[in-house]
């Protein structure tokens, strides 16, 4: 079994087990910063493969260049591209939690989001991205 | 600048009781539904209190609860007409500044689509549209 968890659901440790008992709040805190967790006024870098995104939701106001974190099954990011022009977006090179395989964005290392378009990735594999553009923005 | 999370400070680590109604809210952050809102014939309209929301009839517009960072709201325009989504004219957790989408303070939905708010900063919401569907073979 690997020292780093698969899944955000591994995670959760205090939560795997049916029953009434005491939780680990931190671990449920965690579980919904996941999911609800913000970021605004990103800088991406100049260069590949920039700084990593470690919000559910991130907005990116200027550059060129992001990356994903660690591609671990369950985790969903969106990204807001509002820099004005197109976003590269880099799958991690290294993920521990995957024998230190490199992730894919839709089976590539990186993919583009649009300028001004809204995308949500969504890992639905242990190291594998999945790029959802769910609509054009406003 | 408060947060959808900061509502929550009952969520700290260690084992603990957990506080069942914070919990409750957050769930109905994610899961919550209702169906069958009726829309205002005039602004601002009724607020759209969950997570994925019907609007059906003739009324146009609703209102968008207060943008608070990582909330996300669903909108189904199943009325009979383009709508109006206005949004709360003052935030208590934003300096009572109104809040905005996508730097506007009303966002629409043509008929027959759905929207989804997303707000990444709190005071601010930007608005996501769903493609049309394709028309019956």
């Amino acid at each position: 079994m690997s020292q780093y968890p698969v899944s955000v659901m591994d995670k959760l440790l205090s939560l795997q087990e049916t029953g009434k008992r005491l939780v680990d709040a931190g671990e449920l805190y965690e579980a919904f910063d996941a999911i609800f967790g913000a970021q605004a006024g990103i800088t991406a870098a100049g260069v590949a493969p920039g700084p990593v995104l470690t919000s559910a939701i991130n907005q990116i106001t200027a550059g060129t260049f992001v990356t994903l974190p660690s591609a671990i099954a369950g985790l969903r990011v969106t990204v807001v591209n509002s820099t004005g022009s197109i976003l590269a977006i880099s799958a991690t090179k290294v993920n521990p939690a995957n024998g230190g395989l490199p992730d894919q964005i839709n089976g590539s290392p990186s993919d583009v989001q649009q300028s001004g378009a809204i995308a949500q990735y969504l890992c639905y594999a242990l190291g594998q991205w999945l790029q959802l553009a769910p609509g054009s923005t406003e | 600048m408060r947060t959808i999370l900061s509502l929550f400070p009952g969520l700290m680590s260690g084992r603990r009781l957990a506080d069942e109604g914070e919990l409750q809210q957050l769930v109905q952050l994610l899961f919550s539904t209702q169906a069958g809102i009726e829309g205002s014939g005039t602004p601002p309209g009724p607020v759209l209190n969950a997570a994925i929301n019907q609007v059906v009839g003739s009324g146009l517009h609703v209102q968008l609860p207060v943008a608070l960072a990582g909330r996300q709201v669903i909108v189904v325009n199943a009325t009979t007409s383009d709508m109006a989504v206005h949004v709360q004219t003052s935030n208590s957790a934003n300096n009572n500044l109104p809040d905005t989408i996508d730097g506007t303070a009303v966002g629409d939905i043509p008929l027959g689509l759905t929207a989804m708010f997303i707000s990444y900063m709190t005071g601010v919401w930007t608005e996501v549209l769903t493609v049309a569907p394709p028309p019956p073979p």
